[in-house]
């Protein structure tokens, strides 16, 4: 398992590293972080199914959603398997 | 009962929600490749597996066996402990694969093998009244909200 470094320590790496001032790098976590998070709600709305596939299929593309349904797939596998049906 | 091949995934998730036991009451006998074993540095996994040894056995796969596997799945993207669950399932002909990694599983899957995650194994576990209802529903809260599984 990888280790997680608090927050401080990551953003003073980044600093050094690309030698970005803080401002910059804070700007671009919020961007990427708000995306993310965008990302994980359109997917939630997908399997709740409030959102049709080709809508998800536009914002999340192909690869993300064919992994999305073979995880949905896998699940309901899963609990056939445990129920004693498979 | 089935004899399983574990890769390391379900073993850290049945550990964070405080469900190992149930592996030895699902499963007959379970094999661990030692590729998988040598990833897991938690002392109460490993205090587990030795805990259970009559009944877990960590078994070595070579490096040929590794290669011959990476040449037959040369088209799933896979790291070690995945392949040498992949070589162990082809020595244990009955064996079901344990695994939440989606890669490993379509591997497994395209051999024709049955392969099962976490999510199963706590179904598995109430289907054999190990647990009940809601233990089972606070399990798959747990497991999804609290485990790294996700």
């Amino acid at each position: 398992m990888p280790q997680l470094l608090n927050t401080t320590k990551e953003l003073d790496f980044l600093i050094h590293e690309t030698g970005k001032d803080s401002s910059v790098l804070l700007a671009q976590a919020v961007q990427e972080g708000i995306h993310l998070l965008f990302k994980r709600q359109v997917t939630a709305a997908y399997i709740n199914k409030q959102l049709d596939r080709n809508k998800a299929l536009l914002i999340l593309g192909n690869e993300e959603l064919e992994q999305i349904d073979y995880a949905w797939e896998a699940l309901e596998k899963d609990i056939s398997w445990g129920m004693g049906n498979a | 009962m089935h004899e399983a091949v574990f890769d390391t995934g379900p073993l850290i998730h049945l550990y964070e929600i405080e469900q190992l036991v149930i592996i030895p009451a699902i499963f007959k006998s379970i094999q661990i490749p030692e590729q998988v074993f040598r990833e897991i540095t938690n002392t109460p996994i490993l205090s587990f597996i030795q805990y259970h040894s009559t009944k877990i056995t960590i078994l070595p796969i070579s490096e040929p066996e590794l290669f011959v596997t990476k040449d037959v799945f040369s088209n799933f993207r896979l790291h070690l402990a995945d392949l040498a669950v992949l070589a162990l399932l082809t020595i244990t002909i009955e064996a079901i694969a344990v695994t939440d990694d989606l890669s490993l599983r379509k591997a497994v899957e395209s051999s024709g093998r049955t392969v099962v995650g976490t999510i199963g194994l706590l179904f598995r576990a109430k289907a054999l009244q190990l647990i009940d209802t809601i233990q089972l529903r606070h399990l798959i809260n747990q497991v999804f909200d609290d485990s790294t599984l996700i």
